[in-house]
């Protein structure tokens, strides 16, 4: 099973996450420390000049942010590789190739995608959760809530109702 | 007397250390606590706040929605020039020449990044077993050669275990067929020849090596449930001997969900709901491999844990070990190789950590594994 959603929100969420979501989670200094990519991440850097370079457009156009910013969805599902890799550097510009192995690495998610009992739908998380509960009667049998994941800064989350 | 005097002495000098004692813990105590406050207040002052998780629709994210969309259609409208590199997916052409330099980055200009045609077919021998055949080329019946999997019913065993051992050299499907081995490079004269000699399709680091059938990936299941058009149907019949495994996609929600079924899921098919629990909660409040081994082997008989390799990645934050992927990459190769031999798809029983590389989980995980399934 799998939960999907909506791909520029999804890179708006992640830009999000490794900018601001992490100096709330864990200080300053991890800002554009993303897990598998470095956007902005310089320990001796001041947080200040951070945040001027570290903007949205200039996310979308950093070479090792790719695999974050474009096609996350589907490198997770048609790769075994948790986070995907752009091609090989002898391979830059390339486009026919480039072009094939995402059409490639697509199929292959597409595919995989027949294989789950449950695609789960950012934007209908009520919906999909309710569906989750009956996709599996006997394992969640009891489920009538779940609790959205607190906010790293708040520590507040939500709780919501399955009907 | 002369005891009386001494010991007002020695009372003094213990009086003295313990007072020097008392005022360094307090320094650095202090110290401590002040280094915290200014930083917590650092963050307090310059982090603009984050909409709750689901607020997509918050006036930040809005506005970066439209950046992106404003983006993606300024480069729609420059589809056609030449140096762009286009994404299947989403119809971003991203610009290599227009790269920004930051910090810790690479601004390479594009035609740098070519390598001379010699320099590439070398490389393309030496990564051939990335390479592939055209996808379109294979037939189905090589596909079902190749896949050990047997789909005729729940729980099914691999046939072909002993023939996917893990010293066994990448199977030649791995290789350029004939037709499309790289010439030597002696041999490459001009430009149309170069051209020529580049695999039809390049796979991406750790990706499927040919198309996977649905009835390949369904594991028995014969009532064709999937997303395309076809029925949805309950799992009502889980078994102690099936797994649920979820496959994690970061920021679609994947940690309320994981967490949902951490605490909602009832395992007790499997023994006890403790089993998924603990498991899950050890891994993730501390970052501690031996742990992990053992809730991985404890739980590999009876096949009951919700695996999740991204929660891995999220280590590396946390102890504050970016770059440093050799534990990480340890912790997902014995995850892999659990997933594999439990599920009876590929490895022996006999397999252990230590002869396990990264290229080999590579060839076997092309060779059959799929990345999600009950």
């Amino acid at each position: 099973m799998t939960f999907l959603r909506e791909p520029v929100s999804r890179a708006v969420s992640e830009f999000r996450h490794i900018t601001e979501g992490l100096v709330a989670q864990f200080g300053p200094h991890t800002f554009g420390a993303a897990w598998d990519y470095n956007f902005t991440f310089n320990p001796s850097m001041p947080i200040k000049e951070k945040r001027r370079i570290g903007t949205f457009a200039n996310w979308m156009k950093c070479s090792q942010c790719h695999v974050g910013v474009s096609n996350r969805l589907t490198r997770f599902l048609g790769s075994s590789e948790t986070t995907g890799k752009s091609l090989p550097e002898e391979l830059y510009g390339d486009l026919d190739a480039l072009e094939k192995a995402n059409a490639n690495m697509l199929r292959v998610a597409k595919s995989r995608l027949w294989s789950c009992a449950f695609i789960g739908i950012m934007e209908r998380y009520e919906d999909s959760m309710l569906v989750l509960k009956h996709t599996f009667p006997q394992g969640l049998k009891r489920m009538i809530s779940y609790a959205t994941n607190p906010h790293p800064k708040t520590g507040k989350g939500k709780r919501g109702a399955i009907s | 007397m002369a005891r009386t005097r001494k010991k007002p002495k020695g009372f003094q000098l213990r009086s003295w250390a313990v007072g020097i004692a008392i005022v360094v813990s307090s320094c650095v105590f202090l110290s401590y606590a002040v280094y915290h406050i200014i930083m917590a207040a650092e963050a307090e002052s310059t982090s603009s706040p984050l909409p709750q998780l689901g607020d997509y629709t918050s006036p930040e994210a809005k506005a970066a929605h439209a950046v992106a969309l404003e983006y993606a259609a300024s480069i729609r409208r420059s589809k056609n020039q030449p140096q762009a590199v286009i994404n299947a997916d989403y119809p971003f052409i991203l610009h290599e020449d227009t790269q920004p330099s930051l910090p810790g980055q690479r601004a390479v200009p594009t035609e740098s990044k070519r390598l001379p045609s010699t320099s590439r077919t070398e490389a393309t021998q030496l990564s051939s077993h990335r390479i592939i055949d055209n996808v379109e080329q294979k037939d189905s019946s090589s596909v079902n050669s190749r896949s050990p999997i047997k789909t005729s019913g729940r729980g099914s065993e691999s046939t072909s275990s002993s023939a996917l051992k893990l010293d066994k050299q990448p199977p030649s499907t791995f290789n350029l067929s004939n037709s499309m081995q790289p010439k030597n490079p002696n041999q490459i004269n001009n430009e149309e020849d170069r051209r020529n000699n580049k695999p039809d399709v390049y796979v991406l680091p750790g990706a499927t090596t040919h198309e996977v059938s649905g009835q390949e990936l369904n594991f028995g299941r014969d009532d064709g449930r999937g997303p395309f058009g076809t029925k949805w149907r309950p799992v009502s019949d889980l078994s102690r001997d099936d797994w649920v495994v979820y496959l994690r996609i970061q920021k679609t929600g994947s940690q309320t969900f994981w967490q949902t079924l951490q605490q909602e899921f009832d395992a007790g098919i499997w023994g006890r709901k403790q089993t998924v629990r603990n498991c899950i909660y050890s891994m993730l409040d501390v970052f501690d491999f031996k742990a992990l081994l053992q809730c991985v082997a404890l739980n590999s008989a009876r096949k009951v844990y919700f695996v999740d390799s991204s929660v891995f990645r999220q280590f590396t934050i946390k102890s504050r070990k970016f770059w440093n992927l050799d534990r990480l990459i340890d912790l997902e190769n014995y995850f892999y190789v659990e997933r594999m031999r439990t599920s009876a798809l590929s490895f022996s029983a006999d397999t252990s950590i230590g002869t396990i590389t990264r290229r080999d989980l590579h060839v076997h995980f092309q060779e059959s594994l799929p990345v999600c399934f009950t």
